[in-house]
C-alpha cells in the first residue's frame, strides 16, 4: 500500500492550513462569493449557532394532532445536535397562528405568509415550521394537486431558505409539512419525520454527500456496514417500498459523514468548546489536502473519501466514514463572455482562487472508541453523474465532471486526537498539458483556420478562446464546439462549451451582439454546442469558445468548427439547374445542400468545397435562390442568401438529328448514332445543359453513353445529345429520346446476324502430277446479302498449294478472287482456308487423281452431221475420276483422221476410205475438267472425221462427225 | 394520532374507522415497478405536460436576490396536456424555490415538463420537484474526430429523454453482501472505482428513451385519461 503522501513542503502545508483555517472546507450547500456576498469562499451558515424553529400551533392533519406533530418535528431536529458541532438547533416555541390558505396568499410581492412567518422576522423566529393541515399551502406554493398523497416522497416537506444575508449567514427558513402525507399508519409519520430530518440538514446549510454510494447504486452490492455509513444527507433515496426511511439502516441516526459535514460548517476550534460541547477534533482527526493536475492546477469535483485503519490492525474498514468533494469552496459560476456574470444569489457562490480548486477537507473522523490513534486511508472517485441540480454533490451542480487520471490509496498514519493532517495527490495519467498559446484573446483574436476546423483546450481556470474571420453579406454560418476529454473522446462530463459571436468592431467586454449559445449541448450531436448567426453585410467577426461555468482545466478539450458557405460558382445556372461548386469551410462528407429548400445532389466534399448538381428552378422567371449547406449530424447550417441565379426557363423543341432504323442486326453498334438536339422554338438556336433521357420503349437495347438501357445526357453547346446504341434481342425495338421539350422515337427491326464465307470452288480434283493455276473466289454474305469491304485472310494448310498473298478484301460484289497455284503430287490432298470476321471460315481442298483413275467422256459435239460449208461445233470432252468428279489439269491426247465419206453401195466388204488428213493434239482439262476439240473439216465432199481421245491410262473416248456434200 | 371521542354511536365510530382505513390505504404512496410506471404516476398527477425549450427566465419582485415569483417561458414543441404546440407557455414558480438554489432553468435547455396545474393564484412547479423537469439530450455516439468520415458513420442524431432520475424511483429490493476487502487503485476517469458512476452509466443505458416514444406514450395515457 502506498505510504503517506505528506505535504510537498512546508510552504504548501502552510498555504493549505491557512485556507482550511479560513474556510473550514467540507460540503457546504452555499459558499460566499461576489457580487452578492461581502466575503468569498466561506460556507454559508446560520447567523447564530443556536437557530430555533417555531412550529405551527394547529394540528398537522386529521390524524396527527399538534402534540404528535411537535414530537415529529422535535425528533427530526434533535438529530442535528451533536457535541462536536457548535450548532444548537432548538425549539423556540409556536408561531402566532395556524398557517393555512386562509392567511397565506400570493400578492404582487410574492407569497404572503403571516407576519411572524416572514423572513423579516428572522431575529425572533429563524425557522418557521408550518403544519399544512389540508395541503392547501403546499398547493399554493407548488401548484394544484402538489399535496396529493401520491407525491408525498417529494412534497411531504417543502423547504425554503428564504433569506441569506450578504455577510454569508442564513437568516430565515420555512418548512412546510404536508398534512396529507400523514395517516393512521405510523409509518407515514415516520416517513415525514425522515424527510423533515433531511430538510433540516439542508436548512442548516449542508450539501448532499456521496459516501458509500454503492448503497444507492447497488453496484457492488453493499455490506450492511456500508449501509450503516450511508449518510443521512445522501442525495437520492432508495425506493424499496412505500416508505423510503425503511430502506435505510438506522434511518434516524446521523452518520460520521453527516457529523463531519455539520462540523465543517459549525466548527469548534481547539480549546473553545462551550459547556455541553466538545472541540470538533477532540477524539477525532481532520484530513485536508488537494487533488491536482500535473500542471499544478487543482482538480475540482473529485469525491475524496476516508476510511479508518485501527491501530495495529492490517485491514482497514470496508466502508467509508467521511467524504468531501474537492473545490467545494471554489467559484460555482465564474461567468463567461457569452452570458456575462449573473448577479443572483446562485451566481454569487464561491471564490475564484486557485488554491481552492482542488481543495478538500474531511473535518471530523472519529478515532476508534478506546483507541489513542488510528491510520486514515484516502481514496477518490468521481461524483455520480445523477447528482446534479437539486441532487448536486459539490460545486459542479449543472453536471458532474469526470476526473482525470488514476489515483491510489493514500495513507495518513498515526493520527492522534486532534490530529490534523494533509494528504495531497496528483493522479497518475492526469492531463498534464495546458497549452493555449495558439488561442487569440478578445483584443486580438486568432484567425479561424482555413479548413474551418480546429482543436483547443480551455485552461487554466477562466480561459476563453477567441477567433476571427471575414464573411460576406447575406450569409449565415454555424459555429460549433464539441467537448472532448484529454484523450480526444467526446464527453459530456468535461467542459460545457458556450459560444458567442460579435462584429469585430464591437467594443470588447460586451455581451455577444450577433448571437449567443449560452447553454451547452444544444444540438442533437453528443456534447456539441452550436450557434448559427446571420450576417447581412460583409463583416469581420469575433467569436469565442468559453465554458458555461467560466471554468477551465487541462482536461477541458474541444473540437471547434465554423460551417460557412462563402460562394457558389457559377453564380448563374439555367432554369434546369446544373453543376456548381460551393466554396467555404467546415464542410465534411455527409453535408447536404439545398437550393430554396430543394435538395441538390452532392457529388463530392472537401473541407473547403462541395460540388453539387442543383435542381431545376420551379419559377417561371429568372430568380435568385438561397443555397444552404447543412450538417445533419449537428444541425449546423450555412446559407448564402440569394447567391445563385436561375435563368428564366425558355420554350424548347426537341429535334431528331439521326437515329438507326429499319433492319439491323442484334449486337451491332448501330450507325448512325441516336442523336437529338434541343433548340428554342425557332428550331435553330441550341439550348445547352438540357437533360435528355434515352430509353427503350419496346424490345431490348443498350446505349453506349452509359452502358445501360436508360441514359440521361446533357446537351452540349450545340444543344445536341447523342449516343450509339446496340439492339440486344431480335424483333421490333422502339427507342426514344425524351427531354422537357418532348420526345422522339425510332423503330428498328432486329434480326440475329448469320455471316457466311463461301469458297468457289470448294473442292477440286487435279490430275496427279499436274501443276496449274486455279482462280479461287471467296464470297462473303450477311444473311445472304453480299458484304463488301471485309478483309479475307487466306491460309494454305498443306503443301501443293500456294497463293500470291494472304490478305484480300471483298469487292463490291462481296467477293475476292485469288489465283492459287496447285502442284499435285501423286496421292496428295492439298487444302487452303479463307477466313473473314475472324471466325467465319471456309476450306478448299484439291485432291490428286491418279492417271489410272482418269476417265474421259463426251460432253457435247458427238454425232454431228453438217452440210459442206457449215462448221462443226466443238466437241467437248470431260475428264473425271472414277467417281465422276471433274478433274482439272489432266492431259487429254486427241487424234483425228479425216476420211472420205463415199457411200458403200452393194454387198460385201466396202473398200477402205481414203484418209484425207490426220491431226493429233494434247489438251489440258480446265477447271471443269473439260477440253474442247474442233473436228477436222475440209472440202465440199462428204467426209467423216474420226476423233479418238485419251487421258491417263484408262480414259478413252472416240466419236465421228459427218460432212455431207 | 387523533382518536374519535364522544358519544357517537357504534355505527358512526365504525364508519369513521372505515373511512380512516380507506384514507390510510389511499394515502400510502404507491411505488413504481418500472420506469414507465414512474412516468405514468407522474403523468397522472400533472396538469400540464409538454416538451419544449426554455426561452426566457424572469425573476419578478422587488428583491432580485429573492424574487417573489419567477416566470419561465417555454416554447412548446410537443403539447400533451394543458397547452398548445408552437405557443409560449409561461410557468410561474414560487420565488422560494429559487431563493437559495439559484437558476433552476437555463435559456436554451430542452425539457419534458410535467407540471402541476397552476393554482388560482397562478403558481405551479414540476411534479415531484425537479424530477418533473426531465432533460432532453442528444444521442450517444463515440465520435473521436468529428471531421472524419467515421464521424458520419457514428451519426445517431436522435434526441432522447433522460429518464435516469425516474429510474431511481423504481422499486428495488435491498441487498447486503458479506464484508469485503478493499480495493486500492482508483481510475478517476475511466470508472474502475467509479462504483457510483458505473451504476449510473448502466442506469443511463436503460433509462433513456427517444422523445418521440415518450411523447407517444404520454399522449396515449392522456387520451385514456380524457376518455375516462
Amino acid at each position: 500500500m502506498p505510504r503517506v503522501s505528506r505535504l510537498r513542503g512546508w510552504i504548501a502545508c502552510a498555504l493549505l492550513l491557512a485556507i482550511c483555517a479560513v474556510a473550514h472546507a467540507g460540503g457546504p450547500r452555499w459558499v460566499t462569493g461576489p457580487p452578492y456576498f461581502t466575503t468569498a469562499g466561506a460556507p454559508v451558515v446560520w447567523y447564530t449557532n443556536a437557530p430555533q424553529y417555531f412550529t405551527d400551533p394547529g394540528d398537522l392533519s386529521a390524524t396527527v394532532n399538534h402534540a404528535a406533530a411537535e414530537a415529529i418535528v422535535a425528533a427530526a431536529a434533535s438529530v442535528w445536535n451533536v457535541p462536536s458541532s457548535a450548532l444548537v438547533l432548538g425549539e423556540g416555541g409556536s408561531l402566532d397562528e395556524h398557517v393555512s390558505s386562509a392567511n397565506t396568499y400570493l400578492t404582487a410581492s410574492g407569497v404572503q405568509f403571516p407576519a411572524d412567518v416572514q423572513a423579516s422576522n428572522y431575529l425572533a423566529k429563524q425557522i418557521a415550521v408550518v403544519y399544512d393541515y389540508d395541503g392547501t399551502v403546499t398547493d399554493l406554493l407548488l401548484g394544484s394537486g402538489a399535496s396529493d398523497p401520491a407525491g408525498c416522497r417529494q412534497s411531504g416537506v417543502t423547504e425554503s431558505v428564504d433569506s441569506i444575508a450578504a455577510d454569508g449567514h442564513i437568516l430565515h427558513a420555512i418548512l412546510v409539512l404536508n398534512g396529507r402525507c400523514t395517516g393512521t399508519d405510523p409509518a407515514m409519520q415516520l416517513q415525514l419525520q425522515y424527510q423533515l430530518m433531511r430538510a433540516f440538514g439542508r436548512v442548516l446549510g449542508l450539501s448532499w454527500s456521496q459516501t458509500n454510494d454503492n448503497v444507492f447504486t447497488q453496484s457492488p452490492v453493499p455490506t450492511y456496514q456500508q449501509a450503516l455509513h450511508w449518510p443521512v444527507m445522501h442525495p437520492i433515496d432508495i425506493v424499496c417500498g412505500p416508505y423510503t426511511y425503511q430502506c435505510m439502516a438506522q434511518p434516524f441516526s446521523l452518520r460520521m459523514d453527516d457529523v463531519s459535514a455539520l462540523d465543517t460548517l459549525y466548527y469548534i476550534p481547539n480549546g473553545t468548546a462551550p459547556p455541553g460541547k466538545v472541540d470538533t477534533l477532540a477524539g477525532a482527526n481532520r484530513v485536508t489536502g488537494t487533488i491536482s493536475f500535473p500542471t499544478g492546477q487543482g482538480m475540482r469535483g473529485v469525491n475524496v473519501l476516508a476510511r479508518r485503519l485501527e491501530q495495529f490492525w492490517g485491514t482497514p474498514e470496508d466502508w467509508y466514514s467521511v467524504s468531501a468533494v474537492t473545490g467545494s469552496l471554489d467559484r460555482v459560476n465564474n461567468g463567461n463572455p457569452v452570458r456575462g456574470q449573473g448577479t443572483t444569489l446562485g451566481d454569487s457562490m464561491g471564490r475564484a482562487y486557485p488554491g481552492l480548486e482542488g481543495l478538500y477537507a474531511l473535518t471530523h473522523i472519529d478515532i476508534f472508541p478506546g483507541e489513542s490513534w488510528q491510520d486514515i486511508l484516502i481514496d477518490t472517485e468521481p461524483v455520480n453523474p445523477l447528482y446534479t441540480g437539486q441532487y448536486a454533490v459539490g460545486a459542479y451542480a449543472i453536471s458532474t465532471i469526470a476526473p482525470s487520471g488514476t489515483t491510489t490509496t493514500q495513507e495518513s498514519q498515526v493520527q492522534l486526537s486532534y490530529g490534523d493532517s494533509v494528504v495531497s495527490e496528483q493522479p497518475k495519467g492526469a492531463a498534464a498539458v495546458c497549452d493555449t498559446s495558439s488561442d487569440g484573446d478578445e483584443s486580438s483574436p486568432a484567425l479561424v483556420p482555413t479548413t474551418g476546423w480546429w482543436s483547443g483546450m480551455l485552461c487554466p481556470y477562466g480561459h476563453t478562446a477567441w477567433s476571427t474571420m471575414t464573411v460576406r453579406g447575406n450569409r449565415s454560418l454555424t459555429m460549433e464546439a464539441t467537448a472532448q476529454d484529454e484523450s480526444g473522446y467526446v464527453s459530456v462530463h468535461k467542459m460545457r462549451p458556450v459560444l458567442g459571436v460579435w462584429n469585430a468592431s464591437d467594443p470588447t467586454g460586451t455581451l455577444p451582439t450577433l448571437g449567443a449559445a449560452s447553454t451547452a449541448f444544444n444540438t442533437p450531436a453528443t456534447a456539441t454546442t452550436g450557434l448559427t448567426v446571420t450576417v447581412s453585410q460583409p463583416a469581420a467577426l469575433r467569436m469565442v469558445v468559453a465554458e458555461e461555468r467560466g471554468d477551465g482545466r487541462p482536461d477541458f478539450h474541444y473540437q471547434a468548427r465554423v460551417l460557412y458557405a462563402d460562394s457558389v460558382a457559377p453564380a448563374s445556372v439555367s432554369a434546369t439547374g446544373g453543376v456548381v461548386t460551393i466554396s467555404g469551410m467546415g464542410f465534411r462528407p455527409g453535408n447536404t445542400v439545398t437550393v430554396n429548400g430543394a435538395a441538390a445532389t452532392v457529388l463530392s466534399w472537401s473541407a473547403n468545397t462541395i460540388v453539387a448538381t442543383v435542381p431545376p428552378s420551379a419559377a417561371s422567371t429568372s430568380t435568385s435562390a438561397d443555397v444552404t449547406v447543412s450538417d445533419p449530424l449537428t444541425g449546423g447550417v450555412s446559407t448564402m442568401y440569394g447567391a445563385l441565379t436561375y435563368a428564366a426557363p425558355v420554350a424548347q423543341r426537341l429535334l431528331l438529328v439521326s437515329a438507326p432504323s429499319g433492319s439491323v442486326f442484334v449486337g451491332d453498334a448501330l450507325t448512325p448514332s441516336f442523336s437529338v438536339r434541343v433548340t428554342q422554338l425557332d428550331g435553330v438556336t441550341p439550348i445547352a445543359n438540357q437533360q435528355v433521357t434515352f430509353g427503350v420503349v419496346q424490345g431490348a437495347a443498350r446505349f453506349a453513353a452509359c452502358g445501360a438501357s436508360t441514359c440521361t445526357l446533357t446537351t452540349d453547346a450545340t444543344g445536341t445529345a447523342a449516343t450509339a446504341m446496340t439492339v440486344l434481342a431480335p424483333g421490333l425495338t422502339l427507342a426514344s429520346a425524351t427531354a422537357a421539350a418532348g420526345s422522339v422515337t425510332t423503330s428498328l427491326n432486329a434480326q440475329t446476324r448469320v455471316r457466311t464465307l463461301t469458297l468457289q470452288p470448294a473442292s477440286v480434283y487435279v490430275a496427279s502430277g499436274a501443276s496449274l493455276s486455279l482462280a479461287l473466289t471467296a464470297a462473303l454474305a450477311d444473311n445472304s446479302a453480299p458484304v463488301a469491304g471485309v478483309g479475307i485472310n487466306w491460309t494454305a494448310l498443306t503443301s501443293g498449294i500456294s497463293l500470291p498473298g494472304y490478305w484480300s478484301t471483298a469487292g463490291a460484289q462481296g467477293s475476292s478472287t485469288l489465283p492459287a497455284t496447285l502442284t499435285m503430287a501423286a496421292a496428295h490432298q492439298a487444302s487452303l482456308r479463307a477466313c473473314a470476321w475472324s471466325s467465319v471460315c471456309a476450306v478448299m481442298t484439291a485432291t490428286s487423281v491418279a492417271q489410272q483413275d482418269l476417265r474421259l467422256a463426251v460432253v457435247s459435239g458427238a454425232g454431228q452431221s453438217v452440210a459442206a460449208g457449215a462448221a462443226f461445233a466443238p466437241v467437248v470432252l470431260q475428264v473425271s475420276d472414277v467417281d465422276g468428279h471433274p478433274v482439272v489439269g489432266a492431259d487429254v491426247t486427241v487424234r483425228q483422221t479425216l476420211d472420205s465419206g463415199t457411200p458403200c453401195i452393194g454387198h460385201g466388204r466396202c473398200p477402205l476410205q481414203p484418209v484425207l488428213a490426220t491431226a493429233q493434239s494434247t489438251l489440258v482439262s480446265d477447271a471443269n475438267g473439260e477440253v474442247q476439240v474442233v473436228p477436222l473439216q475440209q472440202g465440199s465432199t462428204a467426209t467423216v472425221t474420226n476423233l479418238a481421245a485419251s487421258s491417263g491410262t484408262q480414259g478413252f473416248v472416240s466419236l465421228s462427225v459427218l460432212q455431207t456434200p | 394520532m387523533r382518536f374519535v371521542q364522544g358519544s357517537y354511536g357504534l355505527c358512526v365510530a365504525c364508519g369513521l374507522l372505515f373511512a380512516f382505513c380507506c384514507r390510510s390505504l389511499a394515502q400510502a404512496p404507491t411505488v413504481a415497478a418500472t420506469v414507465e410506471d414512474a412516468l405514468h404516476q407522474m403523468e397522472a398527477r400533472a396538469g400540464v405536460i409538454f416538451t419544449g425549450q426554455v426561452v426566457a427566465v424572469r425573476p419578478l419582485g422587488s428583491n432580485a436576490l429573492s424574487p417573489a415569483v419567477v416566470e419561465i417561458d417555454f416554447r412548446v414543441e410537443n403539447a400533451i396536456r394543458g397547452c398548445t404546440a408552437g405557443s409560449t407557455y409561461t410557468l410561474r414558480e414560487w420565488g422560494g424555490l429559487w431563493a437559495a438554489d439559484g437558476a433552476r432553468y437555463q435559456p436554451g435547455e430542452r425539457l419534458l415538463m410535467l407540471l402541476h396545474a397552476p393554482t388560482a393564484a397562478g403558481l405551479s412547479s414540476p411534479v415531484d420537484g425537479q424530477d418533473g423537469a426531465i432533460p432532453i439530450v442528444g444521442a450517444t455516439s463515440q465520435v473521436a474526430s468529428a471531421s472524419s468520415v467515421a464521424a458520419i458513420g457514428a451519426v445517431a442524431a436522435t434526441e432522447s429523454v433522460d429518464l435516469r432520475w425516474l429510474a431511481a424511483k423504481v422499486l428495488r429490493p435491498l441487498q447486503y453482501a458479506p464484508p469485503q476487502l478493499h480495493r486500492g487503485v482508483h481510475p478517476l476517469a475511466a470508472g474502475g472505482l467509479a462504483v457510483a458512476a458505473d451504476g449510473a452509466r448502466a442506469s443511463s443505458r436503460e433509462s433513456s428513451s427517444s422523445v418521440a416514444m415518450v411523447v407517444a406514450m404520454l399522449r396515449q395515457w392522456e387520451a385514456a385519461d380524457a376518455a375516462r
